[in-house]
């Protein structure tokens, strides 16, 4: 029981980062939000690295495109805080929910990133059409 | 219209950069692979913002104009990272899908509220809806997942 408590709270916070940093937006340009939310949690986790795991810090030895998350957390605050901005952060939430469905499925049928492949199956079209109501509920509702 | 598509495109995005992350994580660690990403964009927001001619939002006294509790909003992620560590440990990848995304989205309405002023009570229906499509869709895949496990076993044995 325990467990469901961390993760509903795992949930909550998430919902406190998307409204918090939408808020930023009324002071900072997008690309300022995004300066902020990253150097903030950089300084967090270098320190818990050096002081708690006590390990070197390297980036040796990852594939190429692993250096792209760094343009893609970009991209992802500062729309994500653009969009909570302007429709508000249920709406923004739910909509990203579908698109990660959608892309969650390519990425299974597909096998990309070395995912194992999980063919899409008909049987599995109610459950997204099922989200997709609700999306619109939530947004038109 | 136009934040609906960024809405969605952001979640297609999400999806890829959690697979990134994840092949970060594989060569690095999970807290090395996620402060890559961190530092990078960092850096790659830094610039932006010079280039686009914002440097001004870097002064002291902005960057003290912003109420303290803004800036909380990267902490909240690295708490909830912790949380989604710990609670999925032992629950399914179903239920933390579905817990997960009622404290996210429930939030997100009371958050709306409080910043906006806008609630609408429909949209709890809505993220009803949503939630019973996620937990649907996780059921079938762990059906799937259940079955190609037996058949891979059946095959071994013969």
């Amino acid at each position: 029981m325990v467990y469901f408590i961390f993760l509903i709270l795992a949930g909550i916070f998430q919902g406190f980062m998307v409204s918090l940093n939408g808020q930023l937006g009324n002071y900072y340009s997008l690309f300022g939000i995004c300066f902020f939310v990253h150097i903030i949690a950089a300084v967090l986790l270098f320190l818990y690295i050096t002081l708690k795991e006590k390990k070197k810090i390297t980036f040796r030895g990852v594939p190429k495109y692993v250096y792209t998350v760094g343009f893609m957390g970009v991209i992802m605050v500062a729309t994500s805080s653009w969009c909570t901005l302007h429709i508000g952060a249920t709406a923004m939430l739910s909509l990203s929910v579908i698109g990660q469905m959608i892309s969650s499925a390519i990425v299974d049928h597909r096998g990309w990133f070395n995912a194992t492949e999980r063919p899409f199956h008909l049987k599995q079209l109610p459950c997204y059409l099922l989200v997709l109501a609700g999306v619109l509920v939530v947004v038109y509702g | 219209m136009m934040f609906y598509v960024v809405a969605i495109a952001n979640g297609f995005l999400n999806t890829i950069n959690k697979m990134v992350n994840v092949k970060a994580g594989e060569c690095l660690g999970t807290a090395r692979g996620a402060l890559i990403n961190y530092i990078e964009a960092t850096l790659i927001a830094f610039c932006f913002v010079y280039i686009t001619g914002k440097g001004g939002e870097f002064s002291l006294a902005h960057v003290r104009e912003v109420p303290f509790l803004y800036y909380m909003g990267s902490i909240c992620g690295l708490i909830a990272m912790i949380f989604l560590i710990i609670g999925t440990v032992k629950a399914g990848a179903m239920t933390s899908t579905v817990l997960m995304l009622f404290g996210q989205l429930s939030t997100s309405i009371a958050l709306d509220y409080v910043f906006f002023g806008t609630f609408r009570p429909i949209q709890i229906l809505g993220i009803f809806l949503i939630l019973l499509g996620i937990a649907w869709k996780e059921k079938i895949r762990e059906k799937e997942f259940k079955e190609a496990v037996l058949n891979r076993e059946e095959e071994e044995t013969e």
